[in-house]
């Protein structure tokens, strides 16, 4: 076991290094905010808008892929990995919860590193990989949520679950990585869209308003406390 | 991004100056010797954005210093080798929002199948425009305004079918296409680059049944079109 002193010196670099990622993260904010992609700004230009030096960047980052690699890390320690909202649900949401639970979506905070995620990942190997995982533990979610449905008999038997939410996830993720980041109103309209699609592609023809198909078990309607 | 036909090159009726036709014609001819070798290269995996003037007029077989009479830079060429596949795919896809009132999920399908084949075609070529977009704001402009054009098409088809009475009414024609539009471009790029559009039957099927059930289910009575197999 490493002496005392080491480890403490170890975990003072880990402070220093998380305050340093903080630092440029906000750097980041303010690029994104101002419609300037990851892929566009040096190491040079980064660290400045930070006050930092590019020497200090170098001192915790191997290069500007280490760094989105670590903010990725942070978004997923930040935004829990537990599923999201409606998908941990056991049945069909009606149309206003789902719509309240896209609402909620707990990545928005994070859309300025999402952004530099998905842009970086379009050229380098590590970055797409992260962002894939990353992506991918979204689409599992849902696919899971499809499957309960199917078997439930609150979401059509024949829909394929990993194909649909694939799809579905795809559209998330891009509203979400969008350079600049969409306004308040902007946003909300996305909600309301989103929900429209969501609700239509995965419930609509079991739960809608024209009742459940012959031979489906009724959706109860009433909502229930959310799941925290 | 699939788009329209930008009227930046259409314009015959504009007065241009005396040559001005015939250097179109030389631009034209270059960008179509250019692209089946381009496509080549980038097939092998060369990113677009690393390859320089000199590798680009080397294989349209110019010297570098014609390239910047017909080109302003390798944006510039990007931008003229892929018009005529975003054209290609906006025709494809407009179909997506004119199925007639009795339209069917099949035929629905076969739209769909039409833009994966037209997308898989020119797949290199699109990737690279979604990289080059990221660090190029002048080739950003110019897709996002032809996007932005090519959704004006796509809402007004939407808004078309809902007064028709052939797909759902309460839906927000330009942000509704905007969506499905771009959810299909992401969609499509991240299967061409984990290989599956190879073998896309599924893919095929799953996105017609979402497009199907967002646009057209609501106003299909389950039963009667052959949907329900599917939705």
């Amino acid at each position: 076991m490493a002496p005392p002193t080491t480890r403490s010196k170890q975990s003072d670099r880990e402070t220093r290094r998380a305050a340093t990622r903080d630092k440029l993260r906000r750097a980041l904010q303010g690029f994104h905010e101002a419609g300037i992609h990851y892929t566009e700004v040096s190491v040079e230009k980064l660290s400045a808008a930070a006050d930092l030096t590019r020497t200090t960047f170098y001192v915790y980052f191997d290069d500007k892929v280490d760094l989105l690699v670590a903010w990725l890390e942070d978004v997923r320690a930040a935004a829990g990995s537990a599923p999201s909202g409606w998908t941990v649900r056991d049945r069909a949401p009606s149309r206003a919860q789902l719509r309240q639970d896209v609402a909620d979506a707990r990545y928005r905070p994070h859309t300025a590193v999402l952004a530099a995620a998905r842009d970086t990942a379009l050229f380098e190997l590590r970055a797409d990989a992260a962002y894939r995982a990353f992506v991918r533990s979204s689409i599992d979610d849902l696919a899971d949520h499809i499957e309960r449905g199917r078997h439930g008999g609150w979401i059509h038997p024949d829909l394929p679950a990993i194909e649909v939410a694939t799809w579905l996830a795809s559209i998330v993720h891009r509203t979400l990585s969008a350079t600049p980041p969409l306004d308040e109103d902007a946003y909300m309209d996305r909600i309301d869209d989103y929900t429209d699609i969501l609700w239509n592609t995965l419930y609509r023809g079991l739960a809608g308003p024209g009742g459940s198909a012959p031979g489906v078990v009724q959706i109860p309607t009433q909502s229930r406390p959310r799941p925290k | 991004m699939w788009t329209m036909p930008g009227d930046q090159h259409a314009s015959t009726t504009r007065l241009e100056p005396p040559g001005q036709r015939s250097r179109d014609e030389r631009r034209h001819a270059i960008v179509a010797r250019l692209a089946p070798a381009l496509e080549d290269l980038l097939d092998e995996g060369a990113v677009y954005s690393d390859l320089s003037v000199a590798a680009l007029s080397g294989a349209a077989g110019i010297s570098r210093s014609r390239f910047y009479v017909y080109f302003e830079d390798t944006g510039d060429l990007l931008r003229a080798l892929t018009e005529d596949a975003i054209v290609e795919l906006f025709d494809a896809t407009l179909a997506w929002w004119a199925l007639p009132q009795d339209g069917t999920w099949e035929q629905l399908r076969t739209v769909t199948e039409r833009i994966f084949a037209t997308y898989r075609r020119h797949r290199h070529l699109l990737r690279a425009v979604e990289q080059v977009a990221t660090h190029d704001s002048a080739v950003r402009q110019y897709f996002s305004t032809l996007f932005e054009s090519g959704l004006e098409g796509y809402a007004a088809e939407l808004a078309e079918g809902q007064t028709r009475g052939s797909l759902d009414p309460t839906l927000e024609s330009h942000r509704t296409a905007e969506l499905l539009a771009s959810m299909t471009q992401s969609g499509l790029y991240e299967l061409t680059a984990t290989g599956q559009l190879d073998n896309p039957g599924r893919w095929i099927d799953s996105l017609t049944t979402i497009v199907w059930n967002t646009l057209y289910a609501p106003t299909h009575e389950p039963g009667q079109d052959g949907a329900p197999d599917h939705a």
